[in-house]
């Protein structure tokens, strides 16, 4: 499958994740585009039910950011988002999906290049799972 | 021209339910569950505007539902208050109105990725060593016997806080079940049987997951298919056959099955008090009251204790569908456990593990049920306290 572009849906939270990527953008740091960045408020947010929801709709895989560990905007959202995507993990392995398709980085805003680099190595790792069975046939 | 058509529906299911025999005499709204929490909700003045008026319901009386069935166990005309509200559930989701997903949308979205086709499940890592996975082909040793697991393993990872071991009850079923000389075989790739789906109105997905269900079903030659979970028995038993033709399978339940084997006086690890719930669907929607009761007689030194509202009369356990849940829930659950407790016994055995979570839910978050009262299965309290000594 030489011509495979993984589909990824990437969560990023408004105070550091997304900040970042918008760093990596003006930065001009190199990417592949194969990621679709959905903003929202705190990564703290992102439940296993929206990430079952972007692996129905057919993504390859689900990249969620957000603040580190005690830089959460909200103070503890970063928290729930470990726990919340724990959780949504066991559940993509028991449903039968690689648990790697499911990937949590911390990025604060002045790590663009960090962005940049992890989302080249997720793409990569995606490449060689290569597509999700349970992808969209149309 | 789609107003026509939905009008037309209407129509129908208002004769097919027995809508139109309402007396107006109001026996469902005085004994609805939601009501006597203080929700203003009525299943008499919902049939009474649908009938008058063919539709046009506000969202709230079309979700509030639990289709718990009492309404319809006491209506003197018979309307089937339970199938009518799911039929215009139907409705609505055909023009894009849908329910408040409960769990953030996890277990909708879960039941969605298990009809898909391409699916390899990996879920049963946890059976006893002696159970037969069958994924793809017939089965070798079982006969033709297979064994519903169900949702249990998903629902044990998202409800891992509550600590109630929802895959006991299987592990216990599947025990006591070879104890009785039948060693069914699991089926790795089996969906999830579309009970949820259907009542709360995605008939589109509820048909594709039954398909797919009994296609698995009839690969691995399946003639009978033991069913523990009171959902799925009565899912299995009735809209299968009502929206498939026969099946030609026969779906037993795990408790009448066994309550019909087992023989009396099973030497019991210490003496217990219990109370039972008489979850929906194995109560009113299969007739299943007397089962559970029989099996847990057979057990020297185990004590019933009848709550004041059981059988036909039992209380809901305030949650359905993955759909809805808010005060009003909550408020009938720990009613629900204050009403066990007050009977003095020590567990409240339930067979339906769905109300096990929500009672656990209840008890975990709110801490103001006056009894501190313990919850099991009653498969998994008959395999613990009895059968199996440790």
């Amino acid at each position: 499958m030489a011509d495979f572009e993984p589909r990824i849906v990437a969560f990023a939270c408004n105070w550091c994740s997304y900040a970042g990527a918008d760093l990596a953008g003006v930065s001009r740091l190199q990417y592949p585009p194969n990621i679709r960045t959905i903003r929202v408020m705190c990564s703290g947010r992102v439940t296993p039910g929206w990430i079952l929801r972007a692996f129905e709709h057919g993504a390859d895989g689900v990249y969620v950011s957000g603040c580190h560990i005690g830089d959460c905007h909200y103070a503890f959202g970063n928290k729930m988002a470990e726990k919340q995507v724990a959780l949504a993990k066991k559940l993509v392995e028991q449903l039968g999906l690689e648990p790697d398709r499911l990937h949590l980085e911390w990025v604060s805003a002045s790590e663009g290049q960090k962005f940049a680099d992890s989302v080249t190595g997720f793409v990569e790792r995606i490449k060689s799972l290569g597509e999700s069975p349970i992808r969209r046939k149309d | 021209m789609e107003k026509a058509q939905s009008e037309e529906k209407i129509k129908k299911l208002i004769q097919k339910t027995g809508a139109y025999l309402c007396m107006d005499c109001s026996k469902c709204t005085g004994s609805c569950p939601i009501g006597r929490v203080g929700a203003t909700y009525s299943p008499r003045s919902v049939v009474q505007h649908i009938v008058l008026n063919g539709g046009g319901l506000t969202e709230d009386h079309l979700w509030r539902c639990l289709t718990c069935g009492l309404c319809h166990e006491r209506c003197p005309a018979d309307v089937k208050y339970p199938e009518f509200i799911s039929s215009l559930r139907e409705d609505a989701i055909a023009r894009g109105v849908k329910p408040q997903a409960t769990h953030q949308g996890t277990i909708k979205e879960l039941m969605r990725i298990l009809a898909k086709d391409d699916l390899k499940q990996n879920k049963m890592g946890w059976l006893p060593d002696w159970v037969e996975v069958i994924d793809g082909g017939k089965s070798k040793e079982s006969k033709g016997d297979i064994y519903f697991v169900g949702c249990s393993p998903y629902f044990d990872t998202i409800f891992d806080d509550f600590k109630l071991d929802l895959l006991g009850t299987h592990t216990a079923g599947l025990e006591l079940l070879k104890s009785c000389g039948v060693t069914p075989a699991v089926l790795a790739n089996e969906r999830c049987c579309g009970h949820d789906a259907l009542w709360s109105g995605d008939k589109d997905l509820f048909l594709k997951l039954a398909k797919a269900n009994l296609e698995i079903f009839k690969e691995a030659g399946a003639k009978r298919v033991f069913v523990s979970c009171p959902e799925g028995y009565h899912t299995f038993t009735t809209a299968y056959p009502e929206h498939l033709g026969d099946t030609g399978i026969e779906f037993i339940n795990t408790i009448q099955f066994l309550a019909g084997e087992m023989t009396a006086g099973i030497q019991a690890n210490g003496t217990a008090s219990v109370t039972y719930h008489d979850s929906c669907r194995m109560g009113r929607f299969s007739g299943l009251y007397d089962e559970p009761r029989a099996l847990l007689g057979l057990v020297d030194g185990v004590e019933l204790r009848e709550m004041e509202f059981t059988r036909e009369s039992a209380p809901c356990c305030g949650s359905n569908l993955w759909i809805n849940c808010d005060q009003i829930s909550r408020k009938m659950q720990v009613d629900m456990l204050n009403e066990a407790g007050k009977t003095g016994a020590g567990i409240v055995l339930t067979s339906c593990d769905k109300c096990r979570i929500h009672l656990a839910c209840a008890q975990m978050e709110m801490g103001n049920v006056k009894a501190k009262i313990e919850m099991d299965n009653v498969l998994q309290f008959l395999y613990r306290k009895a059968v199996r000594k440790s």
